[in-house]
């Protein structure tokens, strides 16, 4: 189970990379949403751990509106001229920042080791993709829910 | 005076984003050249002078600290500067690159003014150090005008 206060840290680390990189306002839900609000049927998966002292394994699902969102504004081109790589190479980066900064906030003394993130486009999202061990979290967005799987024995992929 | 910079990072997207950032920054820039990745970047190294590495720390094949180790090994690589630009923002590994010989240390994610800030810290001293070896006078690295 995640902590409150690392729960705490994540939010604050998502709010950062997202306002200041992408401009883009997110926040973790206190509660899970009881549906899937919107009609996304595109995700970019991204799959990132660390090891050390402590470990856990992430999975974050971004909607594709906002990863296309978020690419466009970022590399400053047209929205419907943005590729699935750029998509994915830009939602890496973002689970490697928000992680990251994680780390900065729980971690201080650098016993944590952030592996390289990995991704691809994925289609739809269940809560159900969640097993036992696992701890779901929901992150409201203008473009969708960002779903987090957070596994903190760092055991495999959703 | 125009400066060659090589930046270093397994990400396309934030090559691309910290490169129009170095050009907003009003730092005269000569060649600009990318790598994804530290061996990569030693290879540029071999081939061009460059006068400041912009690079990430979290990358495959050869990570941004490894790749510090093998240019402080070369005696003409050595005084390069090497920026870090990284998500990695435990003070314990800032601490630990420093002392490898980094130059700077951008936290990711960062605001573009924060770049311009240590990259002209970083290059006035390298070009204030050239000069005096040269004895020459020192001029500023960048406009006093940015895009920012």
């Amino acid at each position: 189970m995640i902590g409150e206060i690392e729960k705490t840290q994540l939010n604050a680390a998502a709010v950062e990379v997202f306002g200041m990189m992408y401009y883009t306002p997110v926040e973790l839900l206190p509660e899970l949403p009881t549906q899937e609000s919107s009609s996304e049927r595109q995700y970019i998966k991204t799959a990132i751990e660390y090891t050390g002292s402590n470990r856990a394994s992430i999975c974050f699902y971004f909607p594709r509106t906002l990863a296309v969102n978020i690419a466009g504004g970022f590399l400053g081109i047209d929205e419907d001229q943005i590729s699935d790589s750029q998509l994915i190479d830009t939602m890496r980066e973002a689970a490697n920042m928000i992680i990251g900064n994680f780390l900065g906030r729980i971690d201080p003394d650098g016993g944590c080791t952030l592996g390289i993130p990995q991704a691809e486009v994925t289609q739809g999202f269940s809560p159900d993709r969640a097993r036992q061990g696992d701890e779901l979290l929901a992150f409201i967005s203008d473009f969708g829910h960002l779903w987090m799987i957070y596994n903190e024995n760092g055991s495999g992929q959703n | 005076m125009a400066f060659n910079i090589l930046v270093v990072d397994d990400s396309d997207t934030m090559r691309a984003v910290i490169k129009k950032t170095v050009l907003m920054s009003g730092v005269q820039i000569g060649e600009f050249c990318e790598a994804c990745n530290g061996k990569a970047a030693l290879e540029i190294l071999e081939e061009m002078w460059i006068d400041v590495v912009l690079s990430d720390i979290n990358m495959p094949v050869m990570g941004g600290v490894d790749f510090l180790r093998e240019v402080k090994k070369d005696a003409v690589l050595k005084n390069i500067p090497v920026i870090f630009i990284s998500t990695e923002s435990s003070q314990a590994r800032m601490d630990e690159v420093v002392s490898l010989g980094a130059a700077g240390y951008v936290k990711k994610p960062f605001m573009p003014a924060k770049i311009r800030e240590v990259l002209v810290d970083v290059l006035n001293k390298a070009y204030a150090t050239r000069m005096a070896e040269e004895g020459s006078g020192a001029a500023p690295v960048a406009e006093e005008q940015s895009d920012f």
